[in-house]
């Protein structure tokens, strides 16, 4: 965990030093790409174990259960403290 | 929406290729790592050489994070409340289900970060199992943010759909904001959207650490 918080960080450090150059954007759009590619590969190790595929209904199953209580989490968190949002 | 269905299509394609070519995965393995510390060096950059940060920091007040931080601590509660349900049926630990709750709609990093992470203690299969269910959980979100926009508005409040967006509040659903929500809610929508954007991956990491 500790190299993925120092690279993020040194990433972070880095594009505000580079901001100004037409080159980070590139860089920074490729990011597209790059996780493209990463969630590629996560489907490989999926679809090459038999039973993460036999499991694949139920991880959806868990999935929708999951998204619906995170999403309805945010909204009630923002709807209690709306009133105090708007009176400023 | 495009760029959520060119995603699944590469998790179908890499699932295909799982299925037919299994020869390959520890070369895949290896490349992944790879790759995301990559990533992770590209979404540092993006963070840091973005133009409206300075803005943002510059105009820091107590009253611009309590949104930001309202929607990430409402979607790791009620993610554990999730979790104390969903742990006994499944076999996972809360704080797993935390890990992918608190990506508040950052599919692509969560599930990446979460396969590579928690790989060293819960090993291949429940590592990818659990990426899988980041990935799947807050694609849902995003689609549903997206498609839900007119009757969240409606039934709650503008507030409540930068909300349910999360992370997307900046980008894919932005245009949903705009136009159903109105000009006046973009900035806050930028703000959540930055703030969270920054925060998640952190998030995701602790978690991960702890489960």
């Amino acid at each position: 965990m500790i190299e993925i918080i120092a690279i993020l960080l040194a990433g972070i450090a880095l594009g505000r030093l580079l901001h100004s150059f037409n080159s980070v954007k590139k860089f920074t759009s490729a990011m597209t790409l790059t996780v493209w590619v990463l969630i590629a590969a996560l489907g490989y190790s999926v679809g090459s174990n038999p039973y993460l595929i036999e499991h694949l209904p139920s991880l959806g199953c868990e999935s929708i259960i999951l998204g619906a209580f995170a999403t309805a989490g945010s909204m009630i968190a923002v709807s209690a403290i709306r009133r105090y949002l708007r009176k400023n | 929406m495009k760029g959520s269905i060119v995603t699944i299509s590469c998790f179908i394609a890499g699932c295909a290729a799982g299925l037919y070519f299994q020869t390959g995965t520890e070369l895949v393995h290896k490349a992944s790592l790879w790759l995301l510390y990559l990533l992770m060096l590209q979404a540092g950059i993006s963070i840091g050489s973005n133009s409206q940060l300075p803005q943002i920091l510059k105009s820091i007040s107590p009253r611009l994070f309590i949104m930001p931080v309202a929607i990430i601590i409402g979607a790791i509660l009620f993610s554990a409340f999730a979790g104390l349900l969903l742990a006994p049926i499944f076999g996972r630990e809360v704080t797993q289900y935390m890990a992918v709750g608190s990506a508040c709609g950052y599919y692509s990093l969560s599930s990446l970060l979460i396969g590579n992470l928690m790989e060293p203690t819960l090993g291949v299969t429940i590592a990818a199992e659990v990426a899988t269910v980041a990935l799947l959980a807050n694609i849902f979100r995003e689609l549903f943010a997206l498609v839900a926009a007119p009757w969240i508005v409606k039934w709650f409040s503008p507030e409540a759909e930068i909300a349910a967006a999360g992370v997307t509040a900046v980008d894919v659903c932005l245009p949903a904001i705009k136009k159903w929500c109105g000009l006046d809610y973009l900035p806050a929508a930028i703000v959540c959207g930055v703030l969270i954007d920054i925060a998640t991956p952190f998030l995701i990491s602790f978690f991960c650490s702890i489960s």
